[in-house]
């Protein structure tokens, strides 16, 4: 079984473009699962089992930061990895989003390497059954 | 030269040329006439927040939109990208080139807020008065033309 991954971000073409960039990589996955706020974000996890969280932070409705607030007082999702992609990249934010219990921080655009790198620091190799 | 015009350049061929993967050449005299006279401009615009506050923009028109929305999400004719699609890589453009742009002016060790991206439809004499802001670059981005700009907002 490959990896199942959820996508959260208000721009449909910024979460096209994450899949596509998982395709230039040897990343297997099995399920692509999108949200454009934390709020249908934690729908989706209500509904589907996801392996890592790709989430923007700027969004309407719901915002990452909320949506991370939810994740981690769920036990049943808080030890979900999650990896914030974004377009600013001050050192303290990135640090103030550790403190959340982020793993990983990507700056777009996001390349294949980096996106594989991240996703081999923190699930390992791929899986494969 | 300001010491925001290198910055503001290198961010624009990064995101022109890494993320919208287009062959670029800088124009030396930005103005109008490489655009279409008759066709729409567009501003993709956001605005900075920070130790010191202003907006960076894009202006281009619809062919531009749709080159980038084509190229971003690996279609093979722009007869596959939708007008909402046009306009999302185009918000996210001003979005990611107003990120490199503030790592490129100060670094990582300064926040900044990014509000407010837009995209909004603009006239040809908006287009002047875009052109005669404090910084302006504009470029062929596979042969379309293109300006972005960065402007500090005075208090």
């Amino acid at each position: 079984m490959a990896y199942n991954v959820l996508i959260v971000d208000d721009s449909s073409v910024v979460r096209k473009v994450l899949i596509k960039t998982f395709g230039l990589t040897n990343i297997e996955v099995s399920n692509f699962i999108q949200a454009e706020n934390g709020q249908v974000g934690l729908k989706q996890l209500s509904e589907n089992w996801v392996d890592i969280i790709f989430l923007d932070i700027n969004m309407p409705v719901m915002n990452g930061l909320e949506f991370i607030a939810h994740l981690k007082a769920n036990k049943d999702l808080r030890d979900i990895p999650i990896v914030v992609v974004s377009t600013e990249g001050s050192k303290e934010r990135q640090e103030d989003l550790m403190k959340y219990g982020v793993k990983a921080y990507l700056r777009k655009p996001v390349s294949p390497e980096d996106l594989a790198k991240t996703i081999r620091n923190i699930l390992g190799e791929a899986k494969h059954e | 030269m300001s010491k925001f015009e290198h910055p503001l350049k290198k961010a624009s061929l990064k995101v022109l040329e890494d993320w919208a993967m287009m062959l670029v050449e800088e124009v030396i005299e930005p103005g109008p006439d490489l655009f279409d006279p008759n066709a729409q401009f567009f501003m993709s615009s956001v605005n900075l927040k920070g130790p010191i506050s202003g907006s960076v923009a894009i202006v281009a028109q619809l062919k531009f939109m749709q080159v980038l929305a084509s190229n971003v999400l690996g279609q093979n004719s722009l007869e596959h990208v939708s007008s909402e699609d046009a306009e999302d890589a185009y918000r996210e453009m001003g979005n990611i080139l107003a990120g490199n742009f503030l790592t490129e002016a100060y670094g990582t060790d300064v926040s900044f807020d990014l509000l407010d991206p837009r995209v909004d439809a603009v006239s040809y004499a908006d287009f002047g008065h875009f052109v005669d802001r404090n910084i302006v670059f504009e470029f062929q981005a596979d042969d379309v033309p293109v300006a972005v700009s960065f402007s500090i907002k005075r208090e």
